[in-house]
């Protein structure tokens, strides 16, 4: 693997897989933490796992209740009045603007 | 006054269980000020069901477990406003046998940190020394608990987020078996890690609290039916435990985190004084080695990291959390990012780091290894606890940290998260035992156990609690 180097389009890269845009001190911030942190869980890469398949939930098999919709009446007490417009939920427009 | 003994009292018709959530608001006010434990408090509700397992019962619930019409913020800007529809399903345990919510308590923001310092809210300060961190994540839980404000309280444990508060308040915290308390409600943060579980002030009442909220549920999957009935740990509560356990106990002393770099020799020779009166009361104690467990929290953060980038994807400021920009304003792309500005730097560094590993080309690198390395850890663990009864640590391997830590130290912080994780990783049971309080280095002992075996672990507490630290006085039962 390509040794990683902290630079401002891989810091922008970041950005958009995380979909979460930084302050220009916490880009710097980043850079240097990243640095650690990158460092710290290389540790991983020394592990022997020859044999071992991945182990991700403690209980692999699950059951899924039956999917019964319940109405709660009170639901449109929950949403904000500015998400909603005549009974939908409202999003943003998904095609970029120019 | 334990819980228990309340409800004894109660039973016998020597008191009325409104007295036990009386004065508790002024009592608030007055502690919270010193020690900022609750995000939000409860209006006084004495509506709770009479003569029931925890009637009256103040109990103090963790801002990340949902609570219906009551605000849920996990310590975040993002959901400073949010108010949940339902309740989770340990809350409504809680609820139908009279326990009485009294407010949701202060937090790492979205359970990430272990000093309770990154809370939107400001940190929660250490009862026993305010200048300290209480730890995290479940920092304002174990406060209210430590202060005396609450006999009992929910916490939520990824990677030590229950123990390392309760070791470092002198107080008692469980973090079940994976699978054996609902997750339902509770807001994600390491899915296949998290845990909800009790903390309290007495071992007797944290057992009765595991035994109503504990056992399957069918909102959520992860959860088994095959378990020791609630009943048992409910009855037991009420107990002095088998005189006899500590005879027949085979306890491994896990070497690791006894010989850390950065583990306080002072902690670790006095656990280990605890350690040989174990011995003198019968026990067998053997050293065992897992080389593994060092590496243990770099195995964590790859993928609770992983899971926190994917869990926390939902809060964008449509369905759920505050808006910086309004729909109308912006695109989606633009909406999403900058909605997200408002989460907290611990928060975002944590979903920039497990996006990056879920990237293409660092998938295998760091995440598909980590799960793999995880199996071997739980097979590891599980060989020992093939021969022992329990594995014991202390609680925290160093004294509690100063409020003004710095969090980047990934040294001092190795040092504890290499014994809590471990139980997180392989899904296993563990609790912690205050065995002295003191008001810079309470001492305290973790033992962990195989999956199912909580019943084994509060014996053993309560043996521990009577007759070892002497913190508590046999039932009267």
């Amino acid at each position: 693997m390509k040794k990683i180097e902290f630079t401002d389009d891989f810091i922008k890269h970041l950005e958009w897989l995380a979909r979460i845009e930084l302050e220009d001190s916490e880009k710097k911030r980043l850079k240097e933490e990243l640095a650690l942190l990158l460092r710290y869980i290389d540790d991983v890469l020394s592990i022997d796992v020859e044999g071992y398949s991945p182990y991700i939930y403690p209980k692999p098999s699950m059951e899924l209740r039956e999917d019964i919709p319940v109405s709660d009446e009170d639901a449109y007490s929950y949403l904000s009045r500015l998400a909603l417009e005549e009974g939908f939920v409202k999003g943003p427009v998904v095609i970029k603007k120019k | 006054m334990r819980a228990v003994d309340f409800l004894l009292s109660i039973k016998r018709g020597e008191i009325d269980d409104v007295k036990l959530i009386e004065g508790f608001r002024e009592r608030v006010i007055a502690e919270d000020e010193k020690y900022n434990i609750f995000i939000t408090l409860a209006e006084p509700d004495e509506s709770f069901p009479r003569k029931r397992l925890l009637s009256g019962v103040p109990i103090a619930v963790k801002d990340n477990i949902v609570t219906k019409n009551l605000r849920t913020t996990c310590a975040s800007q993002v959901l400073e406003n949010f108010v949940p529809s339902y309740d989770a399903t340990v809350v409504e345990r809680i609820k139908s046998e009279g326990g009485v919510i009294v407010g949701k308590t202060n937090m790492d923001e979205f359970a990430m940190g272990a000093l309770g310092t990154t809370s939107y809210f400001g940190p929660t300060r250490n009862p026993l020394n305010p200048s300290l961190s209480p730890g995290g994540s479940s920092s304002g839980s174990a406060a209210a608990v430590s202060s005396g404000l609450v006999p009992m309280a929910l916490g939520s444990d990824t990677g030590g987020s229950i123990r390392l508060p309760a070791a470092w308040t002198g107080i008692y915290g469980l973090k079940p078996t994976y699978g054996l308390v609902s997750r339902y409600g509770l807001v994600s943060y390491s899915d296949s890690l998290d845990q909800i579980g009790p903390m309290a002030s007495s071992i007797f009442d944290l057992e009765l609290l595991f035994g109503v909220i504990m056992g399957w549920d069918e909102k959520d999957p992860t959860t088994y039916d095959k378990h020791v009935p609630s009943e048992v740990f409910i009855k037991r509560a009420f107990m002095n435990p088998d005189p006899h356990i500590m005879s027949n106990l085979r306890v491994a002393l896990l070497k690791e985190p006894l010989v850390h770099e950065d583990a306080d020799q002072k902690v670790v020779d006095r656990f280990m004084d605890y350690v040989s009166e174990l011995e003198a009361y019968g026990a067998l104690v053997e050293e065992v080695s897992i080389p593994l467990v060092n590496k243990a929290p770099q195995i964590y953060y790859v993928i609770a990291f992983s899971d926190a980038s994917s869990n926390l994807a939902r809060f964008s400021g449509l369905l759920y959390g505050k808006r910086v920009v309004d729909v109308i304003d912006t695109d989606w792309d633009e909406y999403y990012m900058r909605n997200r500005k408002l989460f907290g730097w611990e928060v975002k560094r944590r979903i920039l780091l497990g996006s990056f590993i879920l990237s293409a080309g660092y998938y295998e690198m760091y995440y598909d290894r980590a799960l793999r390395a995880r199996a071997k850890l739980y097979d590891e663990l599980n060989k020992v606890l093939a021969k022992y009864d329990v594995i014991a640590t202390p609680g925290s391997n160093i004294p509690p940290l100063p409020l003004d830590f710095d969090a980047s130290d990934l040294s001092r912080l190795n040092a504890i998260d290499s014994l809590l994780v471990i139980a997180n990783l392989a899904g296993l049971p563990a609790i912690v035992i205050p065995l002295e309080v003191s008001t810079n280095t309470p001492i305290s002992i973790q033992l962990i156990s195989q999956k199912w075996s909580e019943d084994i672990l509060f014996e053993i507490g309560k043996y521990i609690a009577l007759y070892i630290s002497k913190l508590e006085r046999e039932l009267e039962a």
